[in-house]
């Protein structure tokens, strides 16, 4: 009983502090409220908080957004109606939020790709406030709090709010907070945070008049936002654009700044326009640089690795080349008929290598051919003791995989398996489809004082190619090595079928 | 000069034997598909010299060396390995020939076994040693982990008991032979080699200067150094072999 008691309070832990965060964002929000001459407040950052955890850590924590909101309200005394829909309204709104992202528009919530900030902006910040404004200001509206005719009005403020609490809240919460980025945060430039909170407190600190003397100084933080997106990365825009939004927002609520007009309306499109577009630029910037480095990583990878692989064909052609030669050279004067197919297969098989890195991916049936071509010409070398057995099957044959991989496989098994066992042995290549898979297996037998092949340069040739794999046909290509059946390796490419 | 040849591929062996033909004085003896094959062939044929593929199914060319009985027989490698490659097998004297082979350098390798040959044969020392020991020209292959050396007995300054096992010291190298102290022993020339104890023998050509402390209490200091101390059995025997007095 007591077990079960503590199982389920630990079950809830986490729901409860994000209902105590909100319910401290919710009264933040309320205090912004109060220092202004409206009922609802400009800026609701317990959203942005909710958007953020339940990003984060899923929608089980949505009860806590519930909880906090109706606390925060409760004590605010707000009537029955507002208890009602209010927090449900709240809910809602962070658990679309959570939907859209997830579910419809999926996002990496580090947003480093410019798609998952613009996603972010339609599905986390732009949608779901609708649910909470509508619910919100129904709520108000039938409690007698707000007038009937004033509806509309209402529900846009509350929307704008919420809508601002995401979008300064939640990318700096979900970029900054976690177990492995509390460390980077001592990372950031001391120097370009400084140059912009100097630019916020000269563009937001003097009295309201339209900017000093009519100076556009509410844009002077701008050139230091771009500069922290482009040096400090997704997570320093992040943070820019809170730091500006918070500072604007303050300053307009204490009637400071250029956006501090007579008018609450005029006095907030100001406001939103000048957060949105802060947020915007932060964000895409540091989100596409993301983007531009990590594809430059990308295409330095795939140089390495290819510069690799010519390497490891370089190396690995010489000793099966000389030996190819030295064969030749007894046939010429043995068996000259044979002599002639052995170099016509010689040539084939250099051909098919030379051209390998041509293309991206080949058919399954071109690589059988070539498979077919180099076992022909090691059965020159160990004659009985080499038993090929090939077997594509007409469903497979036009499934694309990247060149020499099947190749590496079974020269691997000629060099470990066969050409180390003094009897030889039986080498099987096969390829089915099964499941909505293409299966390529290569089996030989295992020799006797047989070592594993991760530790040689055979070992760097399975990985390359295992990469190769990957880069041509998706994660969900593997290549896999197991002892199966029993005396024998097989390796095993699975490449998903379209 | 009787030639065996060992490889496991048909043609590769049908080629050398080809270009064999080219030296009037070289018998092939046998060829060895594999490692088995050839130890059975070196014990009957008693072959002059080995013509060596490295690359073998079950044992390779460097355990068939490291498991025949002394003298090992001159070797001439064979391989398809490029000379960067062949680096890593780190055999110290390696003589070898690239696949496919060029007719003027095997011609020229079985000129360098051929003088050898020759000089071990006509050797006053090698000729001097008594029969089933080994002479001083004679070679054994040792092999210790991933390196090989050919060892010529002459050079061998220790030989000490470690376990079922014997360290030999030569140079400056000093490798583990699978072999007991024993079974080394019963090979080499007792006139060179003694035993200080039961587990050391030490080769007398490089003993710097011996010390009879007293009776039967006998240390011997080599070139490079070691002090070897004789057991009192040893030390009588040697004695009375060498006429030591007490100093």
């Amino acid at each position: 009983m007591l077990l079960r008691l503590a199982s389920a309070l630990r079950a809830f832990a986490p729901s409860f502090v994000l209902a105590v965060a909100v319910l401290l964002f919710s009264k933040a929000g309320v205090w912004l409220s109060l220092s202004h001459a409206s009922v609802v407040s400009p800026l609701w950052p317990a959203s942005g908080v909710a958007v953020a955890a339940l990003l984060r850590f899923g929608p089980r924590l949505a009860p806590g957004v519930w909880i906090g909101t109706l606390a925060s309200n409760v004590i605010a005394g707000d009537p029955w109606p507002f208890l009602a829909l209010g927090p449900v309204g709240n809910m809602l709104e962070a658990l679309a939020a959570w939907w859209l992202l997830t579910r419809v528009w999926p996002v990496n919530p580090s947003f480093e790709r410019a798609r998952d900030v613009l996603r972010f902006f339609v599905g986390g910040v732009a949608l779901p406030p609708l649910i909470s404004a509508a619910l919100g200001i129904t709520g108000l509206t039938l409690g007698g709090v707000l007038p009937a005719d004033r509806f509309l009005y209402s529900a846009t403020l509350y929307w704008v709010a919420n809508a601002a609490g995401i979008l300064m809240i939640a990318p700096a919460l979900l970029t900054v907070v976690g177990p492995d980025r509390m460390l980077a945060i001592r990372k950031l430039a001391f120097l370009p945070f400084t140059a912009l909170t100097l630019a916020v407190v000269v563009g937001f600190s003097h009295e309201y008049t339209l900017g000093i003397g009519g100076w556009p100084l509410a844009y002077l933080p701008f050139p230091f936002v771009v500069w922290i997106a482009f040096v400090q990365g997704v997570r320093g825009a992040a943070l820019a654009n809170l730091l500006v939004s918070l500072a604007s927002t303050l300053a307009t609520i204490f009637d400071c700044g250029p956006f501090a007009a007579p008018n609450t309306l005029h006095s907030l499109a100001l406001l939103v326009t000048y957060n949105t577009l802060t947020a915007a630029t932060a964000l895409l910037l540091a989100s596409v640089r993301a983007e531009l480095t990590a594809s430059e990583a990308r295409t330095r990878n795939a140089l390495a690795r290819e510069a690799e692989w010519n390497a490891l064909r370089a190396q690995v052609q010489p000793h099966f080349l000389f030996n190819a030669l030295n064969t030749l050279r007894r046939l010429i004067q043995a068996d000259p008929a044979g002599g002639r197919d052995f170099t016509t297969r010689l040539a084939a098989f250099l051909r098919s290598s030379m051209q390998a890195s041509e293309a991206a991916t080949v058919p399954l049936s071109d690589e059988f051919a070539a498979v077919d071509n180099y076992l022909a010409l090691e059965q020159f070398r160990f004659e009985g003791r080499l038993r090929p057995r090939l077997s594509l099957a007409p469903e497979a044959a036009q499934v694309l995989l990247p060149p020499l991989v099947l190749q590496t496989l079974v020269e691997n098994a000629v060099k470990h398996g066969i050409a180390r066992r003094v009897d030889g042995g039986e080498l099987t290549v096969t390829a089915i489809t099964a499941d909505g898979v293409c299966l390529v297996r290569v089996i030989n037998p295992v020799a006797p004082d047989s070592a594993a092949p991760a530790e040689t340069s055979d070992g760097l040739g399975l990985r390359n190619a295992r990469e190769r794999l990957r880069l041509a046909c998706g994660e969900r290509a593997t290549l896999r090595l197991y002892p199966k059946p029993s005396g024998c390796t097989t390796a095993e490419i699975s490449i998903p079928l379209p | 000069m009787k030639v065996l040849i060992i490889d496991d591929e048909r043609l590769a062996r049908d080629e050398l034997r080809e270009l064999l033909r080219m030296s009037p004085d070289v018998e092939v003896v046998g060829e060895a598909a594999h490692s088995e094959e050839a130890r059975e062939l070196i014990a009957r044929m008693k072959p002059d010299v080995l013509l060596l593929d490295i690359q073998m199914p079950g044992p390779d060319g460097f355990a068939l060396l490291a498991a025949l009985p002394p003298p090992v027989p001159e070797v001439i490698f064979i391989t398809a390995h490029n000379r960067h490659a062949l680096q890593a097998f780190r055999v110290n004297a390696l003589d070898y020939l690239l696949k496919p082979v060029e007719p003027a350098h095997l011609a020229a390798a079985l000129a360098r076994v051929r003088e050898r040959l020759t000089h071990l044969r006509t050797t006053q020392s090698n000729k001097a040693a008594p029969p089933g020991k080994l002479g001083d020209d004679d070679t054994l292959f040792i092999r210790d982990g991933d390196r090989c050396w050919f060892v010529p007995v002459k050079k061998i300054r220790l030989a000490e008991c470690v376990g079922n096992y014997c360290r030999i010291h030569f140079d400056t190298h000093h490798p583990l032979l699978l072999s007991s102290l024993d079974a080394l022993a019963a090979h080499l020339d007792p006139r060179h080699f003694v035993c200080a104890s039961r587990s050391q023998l030490l080769n007398l050509a490089y003993v710097a200067r011996t010390d009879l402390v007293r009776e039967n209490n006998l240390t011997a200091t080599l070139t490079d150094g070691t002090v070897v101390r004789f057991s009192r059995r040893a030390a009588r025997l040697f004695r009375e072999q060498h006429r030591l007095r007490q100093t």
